[in-house]
């Protein structure tokens, strides 16, 4: 009966969890890149197995993926928050809307968008990826990241500017506002 | 709406978070103004180029089989499991009633198997936070001479075993803060079974006792 349930329960997993390999893939990889993407990915599996029977059939299981995936990246990333500094930006100047309005979006920006990308904030890097990759809901995204909406406007915002400015610049980081190391990467306020 | 509402608001729009009519209000803006059109489009055009520069990222062949395998273990993997757990089972009650050489011999031997089945791996500890000589004085009246360098922090298990914290900035106030003693918590940590040791990567302090 036992080992019955257990067939049946892995089946369901099958079913609805692994189809998202390739986007919890693909944000892990941003992530922590290339080498560590697999093994963080397979944690995060293993730790959705190991809590499968909490998970509600009627909810989003892409977006409970992804929180788990989140919650072990934290982890992992703890480890080493105490041996490194982290790099956090702090916008010192409330800046204006998006202000760009010549065409600096060349073709062909694969590289540089990947580079450019790993230069954000993990917060603002992780929630421009689950917007604009994985086309999460706002509401999803705050679910997914543990803050309210108003912080996952702010983080996409300001993600998206930096970014924009990146690329712009070529990589290197533009004068403006002022980059500073942080202990605590929860500097943002919604 | 003006430029600066349709800016204001511009990442809602293209994310599709407005409602209906604000985003039908923003529509008829960007339709009456170049530069916030020109903007607009730009937005678009940096969200697809993230999203195509990342989607095209595919896990490695051999992933989607490990994590197939890992929730679904194999009939050797659970038998020697199971034979493990049997002959630890067996020679730690051997060992509990045997006589005292054989009882050295087989202790050994249980710590030469467990060796040889733990690797050091990452796993979530509980217990209580002990001073290491302390709990050897009162259980074994070694010696204790706290004056050299204070009290040394350990973390005693609940069945009864009292492991090493390696030193680092991790561990530093478990072994080191002297306000932690008698505290439990929970350690998240690289287990050394062989030396004892963990190496700790985050930790909770539950509750006083």
């Amino acid at each position: 009966m036992a080992v019955k349930r257990l067939q049946a329960r892995r089946r369901r997993f099958q079913e609805v969890a692994l189809p998202h390999l390739n986007a919890l893939y693909r944000t892990a990889w941003q992530l922590v890149g290339e080498d560590a993407a697999p093994d963080l990915v397979q944690e995060s599996y293993l730790r959705a197995w190991k809590y499968f029977d909490t998970f509600d059939a009627g909810t989003n299981c892409r977006a409970w993926l992804f929180r788990i995936l989140r919650n072990v990246w934290i982890t992992n990333w703890q480890k080493v928050r105490l041996e490194l500094p982290l790099t956090e930006v702090e916008i010192e100047q409330i800046e204006p809307y998006y202000d760009w309005e010549d065409e600096f979006l060349r073709e062909e920006l694969t590289a540089e968008v990947k580079g450019a990308l790993s230069e954000l904030p993990e917060d603002y890097r992780m929630a421009i990826l689950l917007a604009d990759v994985e086309e999460f809901s706002y509401r999803d995204i705050a679910h997914i990241m543990d803050c309210p909406i108003g912080t996952v406007m702010s983080r996409i915002n300001r993600g998206r500017k930096m970014l924009a400015r990146l690329l712009r610049s070529g990589g290197e980081y533009p004068a403006g506002p002022k980059r500073k190391f942080a202990r605590k990467p929860e500097t943002e306020k919604s | 709406m003006n430029c600066p509402e349709f800016r204001r608001v511009l990442d809602l729009y293209v994310d599709g978070e407005l409602s209906p009519e604000a985003a039908a209000a923003a529509s008829v803006h960007g339709s009456e103004c170049v530069s916030c059109k020109r903007t607009e489009q730009e937005l678009r055009r940096l969200r697809l180029i993230v999203k195509d520069a990342v989607i095209e990222l595919h896990p490695p062949s051999g992933l989607a089989g490990k994590i197939q395998q890992a929730i679904s273990p194999s009939r050797s993997r659970v038998n020697i499991a199971a034979i493990a757990a049997a002959v630890l089972l067996f020679l730690s009650t051997a060992a509990m009633s045997g006589m005292p050489a054989v009882r050295a011999s087989l202790a050994n031997r249980m710590e030469q198997v467990a060796f040889h089945l733990d690797q050091p791996r990452t796993l979530v500890l509980e217990g209580e936070i002990v001073c290491r000589e302390c709990e050897l004085f009162l259980q074994y009246g070694s010696p204790v001479e706290r004056d050299v360098k204070g009290h040394h922090g350990g973390l005693k298990t609940s069945e009864g075993k009292i492991w090493d914290f390696m030193e680092s900035r991790a561990s530093e106030p478990l072994i080191h803060d002297e306000s932690l003693i008698r505290k439990r918590v929970r350690v998240n940590a690289k287990l050394y079974r062989r030396a004892g040791c963990l190496e700790v990567i985050s930790y909770q302090i539950l509750q006083s006792t």
